[in-house]
């Protein structure tokens, strides 16, 4: 990869990517003060921009986490008066939002929406302007002096790239909510005769989903491999299930034949 | 492959939605959408890029052709570049919005201009072209593998690496020289034959006159000189010169000992850049050349012939015989596995994935039963049937009485006793099968790196279990794997017993059958060039020189042409050294070893050269002067002075 280094004011695409992420960050930011945590939500942009600006590849992993702050305790309630928690079953604190299956809130749109916005900028800034792929970590192949970080070129960045992205992370915030409101309508309270019931039994229709969702996907996949597999794939296929059933008995005549051999070589 | 960017994301975002859902779920209802969301579009990128993957990428196809001024042609010369020129058809449906792909240039060829690697944008239907200027300078064979392809989604959370192999070999000719300007340019004619046809000092019916004789019964009367006949006052005939072609025929030593080295760096490409030159010069002269490639297996032979496309037919089979590798009895495989699994990781990732060349957990586990000592545990768990034998019994109740601290005590311990060579059978049972399990990394890259050696070179089916155990089945094969895609792979030059391995003397008989034979078939004006190794088998010469002295005395021409290692100095350069010095350091040791191998080198080249100059022969070494213009010359000598009448 021989790209020169490329300038973050000079390349249209990349400026187009700051500015996504930039507005992204600007919505989080007004998001969160309508919630009351305007502090919370300064932090978490704050811990974002270097990675817009700076290539700071930490960063969105941090804004994520910085982010969970100010959704838990907007006023930051818990760190000023710790005894707030744990009086009753359902703790009262200001600002705070306890409608447990709540959805479609239109501030919670918005969040929702900017820090998808924003991670895809960032994530796709980072891999036009850090790395776009690890290295090969190829067992003992030395690599050449002149090898660089593997950057995705901006000049294969499509115009259309960016108001399909928008258009995605909307339709993900949309289509989150309704899953949302799915996983507690196959939930019941405590009273209901639903089979999963409360917070363990929505954790379980999650994990049922998620499990069902990868089976069939690598099923379909696994078929789509084996049905596109060239004819060497094909051969070490079936060289490789002769092998799994006699390794062990041609290792012991092997053993035998090199023993024979040493013994004549004697 | 999920990258360390796709983890981390994937891992915040089930931690997200977690805490929504389990932990927190009457105060952050938030988390949980949100972890939904992120969940929802990692799954789609997923999703995307592995049918990208799957589906996409097979449908990709590349081609490649090798042009030379806008010609696509099947062969290239040495020394000369050419364009690799790449075309790329995309897949009929599916866009592939970041791909890398880099057409891997042969070792032995240098990049000039242009680039091979590229990323590219594809989308359907679309249609790409890039070009790179490449050279090899010596001759040979160039293998082009395939092209390797990096595919990665846009944010940079999956990488998938394959190749596609489309292996090509193209021959590289060597260089096409000048045949005119290797030439003498001095006239020593007045009339000078057709091209291809050269006098010859024996009588015939040519245009030169040879001499004047007595008439006899018989000649016809055209031929009667009546000038001298009447000067003489008795009948003189004309005699006229012969014309005939000159033969030339090349033996070159393909033994292994002139593999040995880089491609195009060894004494066999050295060998063989002068083999062409001659045969094209010849060639250009009309002069019929033949060729004789031996080793020490056999010889392949090509009668002398003329006609471009003879000469053409030499170049290739010179070329094919420049990529030749060496092989060797390796004694240390450690190098040769790097090589291989580099080289398998690189051109045959997708055989070396877990799909198809799988790593079952039971097959790091050592049977002991196979070792040569496992009878004996065998024996130990088996100790507990002697208990059928009263005597042995009733020891063990001795034993179980003597230390069973109650009398109710008696019955366990007895017991115990009975089962204990079993249980402790059974310890070193585990133990020795555990230790397998405590370097899985290099079990499982044997098993995997002789999988693809067994599949690419179609062994049968039970050579991965051999190499798996087998060490020398291994180094052998996997030097046919590297040979097979041209990759330099180290060689011991001394075998375990200290040996030299490739001391040949069976390619000498070889040679001299061969020069019999060809003696044998000769007419007049022949030129036999031996290109060979003969250093260092004094011993072994004797065959050679008894075909050498049958050439000689059928009044041909014999030269010898010998290779020469390019850290050996000339022997005019070599400045002998001083007897009386005796190594004190170890620098000086090493510098006195490195003299003492010179000195033996040298000696066995005055040696060959003694040898062979008793009876006529000139010995050349390869990088002496013009080795072309002085065989070209010898050439010219047997053209028009080198015989005599017989």
């Amino acid at each position: 990869m021989s790209e020169k280094p490329i300038s973050i004011w000079r390349e249209p695409a990349v400026r187009n990517y700051l500015f996504t992420g930039a507005s992204a960050l600007l919505v989080v930011m007004l998001a969160h003060m309508v919630r009351d945590a305007a502090i919370g939500g300064l932090l978490a942009v704050l811990v974002a921009v270097p990675g817009l600006v700076g290539r700071w590849s930490a960063s969105p992993i941090l804004f994520l986490l910085v982010s969970i702050f100010p959704i838990l305790d907007p006023q930051g309630m818990l760190l000023i008066a710790p005894e707030y928690m744990g009086r009753g079953r359902d703790p009262v604190i200001p600002g705070l939002n306890t409608q447990t299956k709540n959805a479609f809130d239109i501030t919670d749109l918005f969040l929702a929406a900017g820090m998808l916005c924003y991670l895809i900028a960032q994530y796709r800034l980072l891999s036009l302007m850090n790395r776009s792929f690890p290295p090969d970590r190829v067992p003992f192949h030395r690599p050449k002096a002149d090898d660089e970080s593997p950057k995705r070129p901006a000049k294969l960045v499509r115009e259309d790239e960016i108001p399909f992205a928008l258009a995605l992370s909307s339709a993900f915030v949309l289509g989150g909510q309704i899953v949302w409101l799915l996983i507690w309508t196959f939930t019941g309270d405590d009273g209901n005769r639903s089979m999963f019931i409360g917070q363990t039994g929505a954790f379980v229709v999650v994990v049922w989903g998620l499990s069902v969702g990868l089976l069939i996907s690598a099923t379909v996949f696994g078929y789509l491999s084996m049905r596109n597999a060239s004819h060497a794939e094909a051969d070490m296929f079936l060289r490789d299930g002769v092998w799994q059933e006699t390794y062990r008995e041609q290792q012991r005549v092997h053993r035998w034949r090199i023993w024979n051999r040493a013994r004549k070589g004697q | 492959v999920l990258t360390g960017r796709g983890w981390s994301f994937l891992i915040l975002s089930i931690m997200l939605l977690v805490c929504g859902i389990l932990l927190l779920p009457q105060t952050a209802y938030f988390l949980g959408i949100l972890g939904v969301t992120l969940l929802g579009w990692f799954f789609f990128e997923w999703m995307q890029f592995v049918i990208r993957v799957r589906i996409a990428l097979p449908q990709l196809v590349v081609r490649r052709q090798i042009c030379i001024e806008n010609r696509t042609v099947a062969m290239v010369w040495a020394g000369r570049t050419f364009i690799v020129r790449i075309d790329i058809d995309a897949p009929h449906k599916i866009a592939l919005p970041y791909l890398v792909l880099e057409d891997l240039i042969p070792a032995e060829s240098k990049k000039h201009d242009g680039r091979n690697e590229h990323a590219i944008d594809l989308r359907p239907g679309d249609e790409l072209t890039f070009e790179y200027q490449l050279e090899c300078p010596a001759p040979g064979v160039l293998r082009f593998e395939g092209q390797r392809l990096q595919l990665a989604d846009l944010q940079g959370f999956f990488y998938f690496r394959t190749f596609l192999r489309a292996p090509v070999e193209i021959p590289v000719l060597p260089p096409l020289i000048d045949a005119d300007g290797l030439h003498r340019t001095d006239k020593r004619l007045n009339i000078l034959p057709p091209p291809g046809v050269h006098r010859l000092r024996g009588p015939g019916s040519g245009s030169e006159l040879l001499d004047l004789r007595d008439y006899r019964p018989g000649d016809p009367p055209k031929m009667i000189a009546w000038k001298p006949s009447a000067r003489k006052d008795k009948l003189i005939v004309k005699e006229f010169e012969t014309e005939v072609p000159v033969r030339c025929t090349l033996f070159i030593d393909t033994s292994h000992a002139v593999r040995l080295g880089p491609p195009g760096k060894n004494s066999l490409s050295e060998l063989i850049t002068i083999a062409a030159a001659v045969a094209q010069a010849a060639a250009a002269n009309r002069d019929l050349v033949g060729l004789t490639m031996f080793d020490e297996s056999g010889t392949q032979v090509i009668r002398p012939a003329r006609g471009s496309r003879h000469l053409i037919d030499l170049l290739h089979r010179l070329a094919h015989a420049a990529s030749l590798p060496a092989a060797g009895r390796s004694t240390n495989m450690l190098p040769l596995a790097r090589l291989g699994l580099s080289l398998a990781n690189e051109v045959y990732p997708d055989l070396m994935r877990n799909g198809v060349n799988k790593l079952p957990w039971r097959m790091f586990w050592r049977p002991l039963l196979d070792s040569a000592r496992g009878w004996r545990v065998l024996l130990l768990m088996a100790m507990p049937l002697l208990t059928f034998w009263s005597v042995y019994r009733g020891l063990l109740a001795t034993l179980a009485f003597e230390t069973a601290p109650s009398r109710k005590w008696m019955p366990p311990m007895f017991l115990l006793y009975v089962i204990l060579p079993f249980l402790i059978g059974l310890f070193f049972w585990g133990l020795y099968g555990i230790r397998g399990y405590l370097d899985t990394t290099a079990i499982s890259r044997r098993k995997r790196l002789a999988a693809v050696v067994a599949q690419t070179l179609q062994l049968p089916f039970d050579a991965v279990a051999r190499m798996q155990i087998d060490d020398e089945a291994m180094m052998t094969h996997l030097q046919q794997f590297l040979a097979k895609h041209h990759v330099p792979y180290p060689i011991a030059l001394y075998d375990a017993n200290g040996q030299y391995q490739f001391r040949s003397g069976e390619k000498v008989k070889i040679l001299a059958a061969a020069l019999a034979n060809a003696v044998g078939r000769g007419r007049d004006n022949e030129l036999y060039v031996l290109f060979a190794d003969l250093l260092e088998l004094d011993e072994e010469l004797e065959p050679l020189m008894n075909a050498v002295r049958m050439a000689k005395g059928r009044h041909h021409q014999v030269l010898l042409v010998c290779p020469w290692l390019q850290h050996m100095p000339a022997p005019e350069k070599y400045k002998k050294r001083d007897a009386s010095f005796i190594p004190r350091t170890e620098d000086e040791l090493a510098d006195y070893l490195r003299e003492e191998e010179i000195e033996r080198y040298l000696k066995a080249y005055e040696h060959v050269r003694h040898e062979f100059g008793r009876v006529g022969v000139t010995v050349l070494r390869v990088n002496q002067g013009d080795s072309v213009r002085l065989i070209l010359d010898r050439m010219e000598r047997l053209r028009n002075v080198g015989r005599v009448r017989r």
